[in-house]
């Protein structure tokens, strides 16, 4: 293994020897030993990782994220038993006269009426 | 109902998906911290990684009925969901942030001077934005593997590439942030 070999494996799998493929492992380490070179950069990497572990890291609390991603988790569950409980055909019902009551609009309303307040006309017409 | 290993994923989220409210609390328990702090550092707020979170378990709980043992890992799964939920989230907001978030672990060196200690803020500071100003791929490659001590391997898995693929990601990414980290020591 070459020192610019070495340093690649650095980079690829860190200072943790223990992260290497087995077949390049004990050769790493005989390197190390052996080399004040690459174990010089071996150093340098393990203090890299320790910054970079530490730089990636993030303080929580990790019981609030628990608790906030449970609480939410059974708003939604609540959410949708309740939509599943609203009885289906009042759902088609409603969405039918909806799209009545806006199609009847398009045709009979002149232009420059005032649509929103015929809009609302016509929808609430539809619900009654 | 057979006992279940409380730290077996693949277990929980098959009991999960056969109706078990015990076994999805423990998955949650057991990666929503983890899947929180994968979204935080790449970039998203803390309540957009509420959120990200909340989704991910969302569609885990409706869809774990689905998954099948021996095609991917549970947790392979839930980081799947995650990482594609999060690279969604940041390309709604549009957001990239120099450096996200303050808080966070700092070195713990009660010996240090105070010059060693506000030299080590600044060191830290500085690398968490090198980390923020990686492309995409590059940061999650080294998120997963740093953080989450993920083996080049299951990062593949996760991102959906090859381990080369995922070998090439960490070479760059490392060189630049170790081109960051000489230039401050």
């Amino acid at each position: 293994m070459t020192l610019q070999e070495f340093d690649t494996g650095l980079l690829t799998w860190g200072s943790n020897l223990d992260r290497w493929p087995d077949d390049i492992r004990s050769t790493a380490r005989r390197l190390i030993a052996t080399d004040p070179e690459a174990h010089s950069l071996w150093q340098e990497a393990a203090r890299f990782d320790t910054m970079l572990g530490t730089a990636s890291s993030v303080e929580m609390s990790e019981s609030a994220v628990v608790a906030k991603v449970q609480a939410a988790l059974e708003t939604r569950r609540e959410g949708s038993a309740l939509w599943h409980l609203l009885p289906i055909r009042q759902l088609i019902g409603f969405g039918t006269l909806a799209g009545a009551s806006g199609a009847a609009a398009a045709i009979l309303v002149p232009a420059g009426a005032n649509t929103g307040a015929l809009l609302t006309l016509a929808l609430g017409g539809g619900l009654q | 109902m057979a006992r279940i290993d409380p730290d077996d994923d693949d277990a929980l989220l098959k009991a999960a998906g056969e109706g078990s409210q015990t076994a999805f609390n423990r998955l949650v328990q057991r990666h929503a911290p983890r899947l929180h702090a994968v979204a935080q550092r790449y970039g998203c707020t803390s309540a957009d990684a509420d959120e990200i979170v909340q989704d991910v378990f969302w569609r885990v709980w409706k869809h774990s009925s689905k998954w099948q043992p021996g095609a991917a890992r549970a947790s392979t799964w839930l980081y799947r969901l995650a990482v594609n939920r999060t690279i969604d989230s940041r390309r709604a907001t549009g957001r990239r942030p120099e450096d996200p978030i303050e808080e966070g672990q700092d070195f713990q060196d009660h010996t240090a001077t105070v010059e060693q200690v506000l030299d080590d803020q600044q060191q830290l500071k500085a690398m968490r934005s090198a980390i923020s100003r990686l492309p995409d791929r590059q940061r999650l490659a080294i998120i997963l593997s740093t953080q989450q001590e993920k083996s080049n391997f299951e990062i593949a898995e996760i991102l959906g590439i090859s381990e080369g693929a995922v070998e090439q990601l960490l070479v760059r990414a490392r060189r630049t942030l170790r081109e960051s980290y000489r230039s401050l020591t």
